[in-house]
């Protein structure tokens, strides 16, 4: 039997007084790909950020790799947690491509020339090298993706989570991170936990799909 | 004609002999030391400013300064030590409250901004403050720093040029999106508090340096040129630094020449590069 990367139990989530979680449970084993679906509103951000431990739970528990979210030992395993957020970060201060990716590396206790390697082995991955130079605010929609995924490798994740990160690629982008991400599932064994309501992605192969609506699963 | 060349050049080493004599008096190399510290380095708090959106926070700081500089006189302690200390605490409170409430820190800092120039003018007020005193703040002097203040600014320069280059990436983390920062290991909310710290700290010194009125020319507007000139981050910070400097070196300079005080003539050189600045990146993005 395979071993579980996220164990949620009966997780309530409160924001100014709203539930936005209602005693939701659910499992991920490792290595699986899970896509989180459902209408805006449904709560699904706020479980990714739960599960990062962005934001509090007002009851329930969460363990992720293993370690309590908002645990002593949660702070230092949260580094193995990559995050692809759902915006593509509003920059409108210069910023070149290698630091967006360079901020994966920035908390890991390696050596310089150790976090170089890292850099240039995930930017070589993602197919992003030519980017590194380029400033971030020029970029489009799926090159600013390609970075955040590059970020996210320099981590050495087991775990990926990833909130809407279609919601802004057209559709020859979206095909070609689907593609990479399942790559790198085969390849690394990430596991992907992944928020979208994207039709052509709930309509891809070998992805568990799970339905949230009003802070709990359907 | 060549009289009047030979005339140009008396007078241009007289100028010259002027400045050399002038940095002979304590007050006026202080001074000069001073603004060029600030000028090279206090960019960078200008960055953190520019970036984290803390431009109502600034004006607090202002207030809080006056506050603490209201509070010192009317208890005979150096008005510059004072309105550090209040600044230091509207920081604290600023950032606890608003990370209690979840409330904004543009919200947070109106309110606490209005709080302290209430309590600056009722301490005025009550403790019989000559208001020139205590308003004095507002338009600084760089000749009338003592050595103390010259080697708070000599030791806040240190500080955050070793905060900058030593944790650069987390600072650039922090600057570039706080949950992502986050996610990535950095304890994002202690690193936003030094950062806040910072920004407290260069106003109130900068305030003392060159007033409150003028302090945007070696905190803002060099932060402000380098965004429309940097290509990353740490071009950013660095050219915000080089900016600073020319402004405050060459305002110098154009004070003793021109003889105007020397923040107006900073202030001045900062507002020509902004306009030329601004020229610039209308015609880099036609260009694009």
């Amino acid at each position: 039997m395979q071993q579980d990367c996220i164990h949620i139990e009966d997780l309530c989530v409160e924001r100014e007084g709203t539930e936005i979680l209602r005693g939701l449970s659910m499992s991920v084993a490792c290595g699986e790909r899970l896509i989180v679906a459902g209408p805006n509103g449904a709560g699904k951000t706020t479980l990714l950020k739960a599960i990062l431990g962005m934001v509090r739970a007002r009851a329930g528990r969460i363990l992720v790799l293993g370690s309590h979210v908002g645990s002593r030992e949660w702070s230092r395993e949260r580094r193995r947690v990559g995050y692809v957020n759902q915006e593509s970060v509003p920059v409108d201060f210069p910023v070149s491509g290698r630091e967006v990716v360079e901020i994966g590396t920035c908390a890991l206790p390696l050596g310089r020339s150790e976090k170089r390697r890292r850099i240039e082995e995930a930017m070589a991955a993602v197919g992003c090298t030519h980017l590194q130079g380029r400033m971030y605010a020029r970029l489009s929609g799926g090159e600013k993706q390609k970075l955040s995924l590059a970020r996210c490798l320099c981590q050495d994740p087991r775990l990926l989570l990833l909130d809407e990160p279609t919601s802004s690629l057209d559709p020859r982008s979206r095909l070609e991170l689907m593609s990479l991400l399942r790559e790198l599932n085969e390849r690394r064994g990430l596991t992907m936990v992944m928020v979208s309501h994207d039709a052509q992605v709930l309509s891809e192969p070998e992805w568990r799909i799970e339905h949230m609506e009003a802070g709990a699963f359907a | 004609m060549e009289d009047r060349a030979h005339g140009g050049g008396r007078v241009r080493l007289r100028a010259e002999l002027d400045v050399i004599q002038a940095f002979s008096y304590p007050p006026i190399l202080r001074g000069f030391i001073a603004l060029v510290l600030a000028g090279c380095f206090f960019p960078l708090a200008g960055v953190f400013i520019l970036r984290l959106n803390l431009v109502t926070l600034r004006f607090t700081l202002m207030h809080a300064a006056l506050l603490g500089a209201a509070v010192g006189l009317a208890l005979r302690i150096d008005p510059l030590l004072a309105g550090l200390l209040f600044d230091l605490v509207a920081i604290a409170a600023i950032a606890r409250v608003a990370r209690e409430s979840g409330l904004a820190l543009g919200y947070v800092s109106t309110f606490f901004m209005v709080l302290t120039i209430g309590l600056a003018f009722a301490v005025i007020y009550k403790a019989g403050v000559p208001a020139k005193d205590a308003f004095g703040i507002l338009w600084g002097s760089i000749y009338t720093l003592s050595r103390i203040d010259l080697v708070l600014i000599a030791l806040y320069s240190v500080a955050i040029v070793l905060f900058v280059t030593l944790l650069f990436p987390r600072v650039s983390a922090v600057l570039f999106h706080r949950e992502i920062a986050y996610a990535s290991g950095v304890r994002e909310a202690a690193l936003t508090t030094v950062i806040l710290l910072f920004v407290g700290v260069s106003v109130a010194l900068l305030m003392q340096l060159i007033g409150a009125l003028l302090l945007d020319s070696i905190l803002l507007l060099p932060a402000i040129i380098a965004s429309f000139t940097a290509r990353s981050t740490r071009g950013f910070f660095l050219q915000a630094c080089i900016i600073g400097a020319f402004c405050s070196i060459s305002g110098f300079f154009t004070s003793f020449a021109l003889d105007v005080p020397a923040s107006s003539a900073v202030t001045v050189i900062a507002a020509c590069l902004l306009g030329a600045g601004l020229i610039y990146r209308r015609l880099s993005r036609r260009r694009s």
